[in-house]
């Protein structure tokens, strides 16, 4: 088998484990997902229930109720497998733990962000979001959900063994230009301004994130090995 | 030269050279560093000239300014130690880490109340969603965030250079932090508070306001070479040196 | 094959085990006897790497584990006090899913299956084993692929005496195909091995 076969493997055996595992155990996915619904129905009990009102609050509550459910449920990267002896398993394979980052990651945002993804569209109609602001939210909670994952991932390395919310205390702050950015987009869609270069910004988080955090969680996880 | 810079770095850098170095200094570098911050603090609420535009309210200006600008200065200093520890796993760069942000976190907060309180007379509100001050209060949550990090981890080494990973990432954050508040701010403007400009500076004003800053950053060096004394004799407690060291305490 | 020298080894300032070295070789048993917190497990750990030794010197091959470590990692199967074994898998997912394989081999995943008696649970969750099952499913995981050498935590921790005799004929049947085990214990186990005393390196 030649390298980059071998790399590719190893990747896709950790996805398909992760993905596996949340699927066999419901709470997984469910649980983000009820919590954002749960939240989302919170504001218009706490806040009253006049349509025009909550629709100017509508891209606002959804993005920070994504951003509350997809921190919590950082439990599941990292926290699991090590407890069961798991983790030890993948940093002694001799595989690098890059890729076990990356494809845990990718596995975090498919079992919590993605689903996230519906579940808001489900809130926009609970929220009155103004007409034609759904694509804008939807590509930048696509997006943003993705960082948010990243970052979640170094929350989780960082207190491997530690709860889900010294997590949230540590990245949240972190997680602040990319709540601003996500409902920038939004804000200046409804304003009838250029979004793209919001999404353009936020992708450039992306392209620099995805390596840089990678790099990091990985080394956030041997700082906890040794 | 290079050979000799470099012998006195490491000499730094191991933490019995560096009590002693500490030692040596802060008998004399400490009541230096009280006379400054005195004179620049008297000096500025004591006899600079009142403000035309606000009054003597603005003299909260010597406390608020240097804290505000060493709050964000430890910040960048835990980032570099941090890095210095990740790198080099030098023991004295996590010890540094672990007594400077707390420190940091409080002259935050400091510069979040005294801003406050300037706020009330001056805005008419002791809180304004404006960008300098989310920003600070966002750093304040950093400081929050690293401190707790630190503190749940009971491995000494381990919490350094957890603190440190987290203070290197924050500090490439912090910039797209702040461009980031200063879009929120001209997406949402609703403040009908306009801030007034900060007091024309007369040099018999900036210049108390000069010697409060040197006052403060060199208040912090004795705190911190302070507290390294003590996390070093606390972390350093079963080595024969410390031993020693104590027994010479305990009969002088 | 693998040779640890002098090794000392601390754990947040204590120091667990010092000047400790021995060898390993091919086809050999070398059993490190221990009480608790002696360091028993601390000690498979820093030869994997993953936590740092303090002193001396771990070889594999004559040359030392630092430059080697991909290579001697792919060869090496470690089992530790967690058995890495998930409770919402199924016992044949736990195999299929076990990190040492990534092309899964049905075929090996049954056999070695009905050779630790647990081919008739191959449906069921993990979750339904007992203990004793779980351990014999975590041995089951030795069988997948031949490893050069076997770090292993107590394998003979809650087995009955029938696991105790299965896991004795395996490990035997390893070690004619020349495989070396390296494990712990806190009494002497009577698989033919060398033994080491780690209390008296503390």
């Amino acid at each position: 088998m030649n390298e980059k076969n071998t790399l590719f493997n190893w990747f896709k055996l950790v996805l398909k484990r992760d993905l596996v595992l949340s699927f066999k155990k419901i709470a997984t996915f469910m649980v983000p997902l009820v919590f954002f619904l749960i939240v989302i129905t919170l504001f218009p009990l706490a806040l009253g229930t006049e349509g025009s009102f909550l629709s100017t609050l509508s891209s606002g509550v959804i993005w920070v109720a994504a951003l509350l459910a997809s921190l919590l449920a950082v439990e599941s990267i990292f926290n699991e497998d090590y407890r069961d002896g798991t983790l030890d398993q993948f940093l002694i394979s001799g595989e690098p733990t890059f890729i076990l980052v990356l494809a845990k990651v990718l596995a975090h945002w498919l079992v919590t962000g993605a689903p996230l993804l519906l579940a808001s569209l489900i809130s926009t109609f609970f929220l009155y979001l103004p007409e034609g602001l759904l694509f804008p939210l939807l590509i930048s909670l696509l997006m943003g959900t993705f960082l948010l994952s990243l970052l979640g991932a170094l929350g989780g390395a960082l207190t491997i063994g530690k709860t889900a919310i010294l997590s949230a205390v540590i990245v949240l702050p972190l997680s602040v230009p990319i709540l601003i950015l996500g409902v920038a987009v939004i804000t200046s869609a409804l304003n009838g301004q250029d979004f793209f270069s919001y999404l353009y910004f936020l992708g450039a988080m992306l392209a620099i994130g995805i390596p840089g955090l990678c790099l990091a969680t990985t080394e956030a996880i041997f700082i906890n090995y040794d | 030269m290079i050979n000799l810079i470099k012998k006195w770095l490491i000499s730094l850098g191991s933490p019995p050279l560096f009590f002693k170095w500490a030692s040596k200094i802060l008998p004399w570098f400490f009541p230096i560093s009280i006379l400054i911050l005195l004179t620049g603090l008297i000096w500025g609420i004591g006899f600079a000239p009142t403000d035309y535009k606000q009054g003597d309210v603005y003299r909260i200006i010597f406390i608020h300014v240097p804290s505000a600008i060493l709050g964000q200065s430890i910040y960048l200093m835990m980032a570099i130690f941090g890095f210095i520890c990740l790198i080099w796993r030098a023991k004295l760069a996590g010890m540094f880490l672990r007594s400077a942000a707390p420190i940091g976190a409080s002259f935050t907060l400091i510069a979040l109340v005294s801003g406050a309180v300037w706020g009330k007379p001056t805005w008419g509100t002791w809180w304004v969603w404006d960008a300098r001050l989310t920003s600070t209060l966002i750093l304040f949550f950093l400081y929050a965030g690293i401190i707790s990090l630190y503190s749940s981890i009971d491995n000494k080494q381990k919490g350094d250079r957890a603190a440190s990973l987290i203070s290197v990432v924050g500090v490439i954050i912090i910039p797209i932090i702040k461009k980031s508040v200063d879009w929120w701010q001209t997406l949402h403007q609703p403040s009908t508070f306009t801030i007034t400009s900060a007091p024309s500076m007369t040099p018999d004003m900036y210049l108390p306001l000069l010697i409060c800053v040197i006052g403060f950053y060199s208040i912090l060096f004795s705190i911190l070479l302070n507290t390294l004394r003590a996390e070093i004799l606390i972390r350093e407690r079963n080595t024969s040196w410390v031993r020693q060291f104590l027994n010479n305490q305990i009969k002088e | 094959m693998l040779k640890v020298d002098n090794l000392s080894c601390q754990r947040s300032n204590d120091l667990v085990f010092k000047n400790l070295s021995f060898e390993v070789s091919k086809g050999a048993n070398t059993e490190i006897i221990g009480s608790n917190g002696s360091g028993k497990t601390s000690l498979l750990k820093c030869i994997l790497g993953l936590i740092e030794k303090n002193q001396g010197k771990i070889s594999w091959k004559q040359k030392p584990i630092e430059e080697t470590r991909t290579f001697f990692l792919k060869s090496c199967f470690y089992q530790g006090h967690q058995l890495a074994l998930k409770n919402n898998f199924t016992v044949v997912e736990n195999l299929r899913f076990s990190h040492s394989i990534f092309n899964s081999n049905e075929e090996k995943i049954i056999s070695s299956l009905k050779e630790v008696d647990l081919f008739e649970y191959r449906e069921r969750a993990s979750s339904d084993l007992s203990m004793g099952q779980l351990k014999r499913l975590a041995i089951a995981k030795w069988l997948l692929d031949e490893h050069e050498l076997y770090l292993i935590d107590e394998p003979f921790a809650s087995l009955d005496q029938e696991g105790t005799l299965l896991v004795s004929s395996i490990i035997k049947n390893l070690n004619s195909k020349g495989c070396s085990f390296l494990f712990t214990s806190h009494t002497s186990s009577n698989i033919d091995s060398r033994e080491i005393l780690l209390d008296n390196y503390s």
